[in-house]
């Protein structure tokens, strides 16, 4: 089964956001979703969002 | 790691949602706040029965502090709502609802209670646990110690938060 990838994109000094924490465990996203965090995007990654924009999904 | 990385052959499909939807991320200043249960059926249909974390304060009805927990209640709704489920109710000890004894041992009140999320019915209740103030010289009663209050209990509360987030570096993002 083909899972939709989430990423969260955040910056060094911050956590990861406890919303999305959760939504993690959501009863109906877990089977459906994978979640990852990556911190400190490279531009390749940003597609033309600021450091000011993180944290973005 | 390897199990969630995508095929060679797939090609990544990335979209950076507009910055206004991605806000959901961060609405602390849309705090939703919290609610009162009138019974502990309330509380069970409301807390137990659902998958997000939840925080009860239980606490007798003329309880001399109640105006001060109910200060510090807010402060924590302010911070948490988005994945807390936070209730208070209010015992009236003339009239103790027979239920109230299943969710709480002590007699003591007032008493916070930390339900964890992705989990429901007994299993929430059985893993739940009272969330002790810190002691110390902060008391409840100060007004000007809530803030210390609040930000011990949050980082308590967040700390128990379950989670399935992968932490991966940029290469592994495009392994």
């Amino acid at each position: 089964m083909e899972k939709v990838f989430v990423s969260l994109l955040y910056k060094e000094g911050t956590d990861i956001d406890n919303t999305f924490k959760t939504l993690s465990r959501d009863p109906w996203m877990k089977d459906k979703f994978v979640f990852v965090a990556l911190k400190n995007p490279t531009d390749q990654l940003m597609q033309g969002a600021t450091e000011e924009d993180l944290p973005l999904i | 790691m390897e199990k969630y990385a995508l095929k060679e052959e797939k090609e990544k499909e990335q979209k950076v949602i507009d910055k206004k939807a991605t806000d959901a991320l961060n609405r602390k200043e849309q705090a939703k706040g919290y609610s009162y249960a009138g019974s502990i059926s309330t509380v069970n249909e409301k807390m137990i029965q659902n998958h997000k974390a939840g925080l009860v304060l239980y606490a007798d009805k003329n309880d001399e502090n109640n105006s001060h927990y109910a200060r510090l209640v807010s402060m924590l709704a302010f911070k948490m709502s988005e994945y807390v489920n936070i209730i208070i109710y209010h015992n009236d000890p003339e009239k103790e609802d027979p239920l109230l004894r299943r969710e709480i041992d002590s007699k003591k009140l007032p008493m916070f209670k930390l339900y964890k999320n992705d989990q429901i019915g007994n299993t929430k209740r059985r893993n739940s646990y009272e969330l002790e103030l810190p002691g110390g010289k902060l008391d409840i009663s100060r007004e000007d110690d809530h803030i210390e209050i609040a930000e011990f209990l949050i980082e308590e509360i967040e700390g128990e938060i379950e989670h399935d987030i992968v932490e991966v570096s940029q290469k592994m993002y495009f392994s």
